[in-house]
């Protein structure tokens, strides 16, 4: 039972002024509204490229991905019921996508930790400028396993609570909490270890 | 402090570090859990340490690779959208034959206008069942509330024989985590918690707000 804090029983989804705007452009792209589908797509695109970025390194077929994704918004608007939120219902769909396309291509971002530049520091506690800081940070993820990667990325990145991971990843959310737990714990070796390789 | 404190401050502070904190950052926890961080966080140098750890991990978000074109993409993408599925199609027809001003619709509302005017009547009539109603959401005025996590095999029965006997009532949960948040008078509150806390099954009960000094 997920209960509010009203306390009233009945699951709630708290809808921030964006989600609503987004509702409101889904609403209006299943009437057919080819500007209000402009709007949905170059909001999401940012989005779903720095998301689907995490996933694979191909640029064409990060496209591909996202405009299979809005192709299916355009024509399934319709049947979108807000029982979640918007960017929940674009982002399931794009991580289906993806694993397909990824799967296809053979194609994923996973690195060999060992073969990783051993001329950085992997510890993000130290003094870096931001730009390092990403690409640290950036290839310390690209060493989890895909499922790891994608829970930290949402969580960290997108902002996204625990049920909503599970609602686009299609799994328990234990399963998300444990996934992120081990990622943590992954990162933590992975940038402990790149910090003792340093001279 | 006893063991069974010991306990409890270990169990909060598994439940904070595994699962909770990265929610936490993102303010995304449900709001008894939020809490549940946040008073853990003033006195657990730990989690403090994990919390800025992760702070971190999020301010170095990669950047997604500049050759990713929007207008590159979408101009491939507009020549596929003139392809609607029949149910988009269905819908869109409704809604245009809502807008439709033709005289058969507006039959058809006048029709569904009396209908609902006939359903109004039947629902004005005056009932003749005075008890009182209470909906799950009404708030009680002035409430405290507290909250209170189980041994994962405890039965539905004894988390119900508990909370009776704490004089409490259950206004929230379980939460993910599997706390429940309890609403008593705020001047009950106290005995309540003192005797939630005797009870072998609870693992955790304190205030939802912030606990005051001992």
């Amino acid at each position: 039972m997920q209960v509010t804090s009203s306390g009233a029983g009945i699951p709630v989804i708290h809808v921030s002024p964006a989600d609503a705007n987004d509702a409101r452009l889904v609403g209006r792209v299943a009437d057919g509204d080819r500007q209000a589908f402009d709007l949905l797509y170059r909001g999401y695109f940012p989005r779903l490229t720095r998301f689907l970025n995490r996933m694979t390194r191909s640029v064409p077929l990060i496209e591909e991905i996202v405009n299979d994704t809005m192709l299916v918004v355009w024509q399934k608007a319709h049947r979108y019921n807000a029982d979640s939120k918007v960017s929940t219902w674009v982002f399931a769909i794009a991580y289906r996508k993806a694993c397909k396309g990824i799967k296809m291509a053979d194609d994923p971002v996973d690195s060999d930790p060992d073969q990783r530049e051993a001329d950085v520091s992997y510890e993000p506690d130290n003094e870096l400028d931001r730009s390092q800081l990403r690409r640290v940070v950036g290839d310390a993820l690209a060493a989890l396993p895909l499922e790891q990667r994608t829970v930290v990325h949402l969580a960290y990145h997108h902002d996204m609570a625990y049920a909503d991971i599970a609602d686009i990843m299609d799994c328990p959310v234990n399963t998300v909490k444990t996934r992120m737990f081990h990622a943590r714990r992954r990162l933590k070796l992975l940038l402990a270890d790149q910090q003792e390789d340093q001279p | 402090m006893n063991g069974h404190v010991v306990n409890l401050d270990l169990q909060t502070h598994r439940t904070v570090q595994e699962d909770l904190l990265p929610w936490f950052l993102s303010g995304t926890l449900h709001p008894a859990d939020q809490e549940l961080v946040r008073q853990h966080l003033q006195t657990c140098t730990q989690c403090q340490a994990d919390l800025e750890w992760q702070r971190r991990l999020r301010a170095g978000e990669p950047e997604a690779d500049p050759a990713l074109d929007a207008e590159r993409a979408y101009a491939r993408l507009l020549p596929q959208l003139d392809v609607r599925t029949p149910g988009a199609t269905l819908a869109g027809w409704w809604r245009r034959a809502l807008e439709d001003n033709s005289a058969w619709l507006r039959w058809t509302a006048g029709a569904q206008f009396a209908a609902l005017a006939v359903l109004a009547l039947l629902l004005v009539r005056p009932a003749h069942d005075d008890a009182p109603y209470r909906t799950l959401g009404a708030t009680v005025h002035a409430e405290g509330q507290l909250v209170v996590m189980f041994k994962p095999d405890t039965s539905e029965r004894e988390l119900r024989r508990i909370v009776q006997a704490s004089g409490t009532r259950l206004v929230d949960g379980p939460t993910v985590t599997g706390a429940y948040v309890l609403g008593i008078a705020p001047q009950q509150a106290p005995l309540a918690l003192a005797r939630l806390r005797t009870e072998t099954a609870v693992t955790l009960a304190q205030p939802l707000a912030a606990e005051g000094p001992p």
